[in-house]
């Protein structure tokens, strides 16, 4: 850190530190590992906003918040598109994980297999995110 | 040189680091089968194979179930925004704010969450 900063001094401007998302050409494997990232700051929200769904069910007779969105079309609508995203945001969230873990045990690292795995990933956030909004009737 | 090793071995980011990444690993394992569960649970809420929130929350496997996952997730959550803060965040001080903010945060919404879970199960 001391020795950034000396560079930084001498240069000027402070450097980029790490994941240099300006300056990187997007592949295919770093665009997952972003929305990886993505889908985690999505569910972080999701499960604030949990908590607190619980919370008001639990402590509060009447929420306006909660009215506007079941009652009107306009609230129905943001529904669906925000529990759509969740589906969408979980969905991946467990599909990438689970290929993280197994990369975390030591196995899949060689160009081919990370491209057959990225690609079932995929495949699987399609057919988990479907199912969810059929299944679930969201839309 | 073994000056340097010894101050890397000391360094925070060998002593918490290795800690969190393999915290990451073991919360983001454990928190695969419990969203599952927690999605497969809002489907037949949403069925309408539980009539209400009251009445999905009167089982107690349920209220266990989602105690943990709110535990798990929150924590495993937090430690991944943790990250991106300390990735995309450069000066310090709003750093470490930023980072205090997320451990209240998780703190808070995780007791309010059970409170209100075991609050909706005691009742019902």
């Amino acid at each position: 850190m001391s020795e950034n900063k000396t560079i930084s001094s001498k240069i000027g401007r402070p450097r980029p530190l790490s994941p240099h998302l300006q300056i990187y050409k997007p592949q295919f494997s770093t665009v997952l590992s972003i929305l990886h990232r993505a889908s985690i700051v999505t569910l972080y929200f999701g499960v604030l906003a949990l908590a607190f769904t619980l919370y008001d069910y639990a402590f509060f007779a009447k929420c306006p918040l909660g009215d506007w969105l079941k009652t009107t079309d306009e609230g129905q609508i943001l529904t669906k598109i925000v529990l759509s995203g969740y589906a969408l945001a979980a969905s991946y969230w467990v599909c990438a994980t689970i290929r993280h873990l197994v990369w975390d045990a030591g196995f899949g690292f060689d160009i081919k297999t990370a491209w057959r795995t990225a690609q079932i990933v995929m495949l699987a956030t399609l057919v988990l995110t479907a199912s969810i909004i059929y299944f679930a009737g969201i839309l | 040189m073994s000056d340097s090793i010894s101050k890397i071995k000391k360094s925070r980011a060998i002593a918490e680091g290795c800690h969190e990444w393999a915290a990451e690993r073991i919360y983001g394992l454990f928190s695969i089968p419990l969203m599952a569960w927690l999605v497969v649970s809002l489907i037949m809420l949403a069925r309408g194979d539980y009539s209400n929130l009251g009445n999905f929350l009167s089982y107690a496997h349920n209220v266990v179930l989602l105690i943990l996952f709110l535990g798990f997730f929150t924590y495993y959550t937090s430690l991944a925004m943790k990250v991106v803060f300390e990735d995309y965040i450069h000066i310090e001080w709003i750093k470490w704010c930023a980072i205090l903010k997320l451990r209240l945060f998780g703190i808070l919404f995780f007791t309010g969450g059970t409170l209100a879970i075991l609050k909706i199960f005691l009742k019902g």
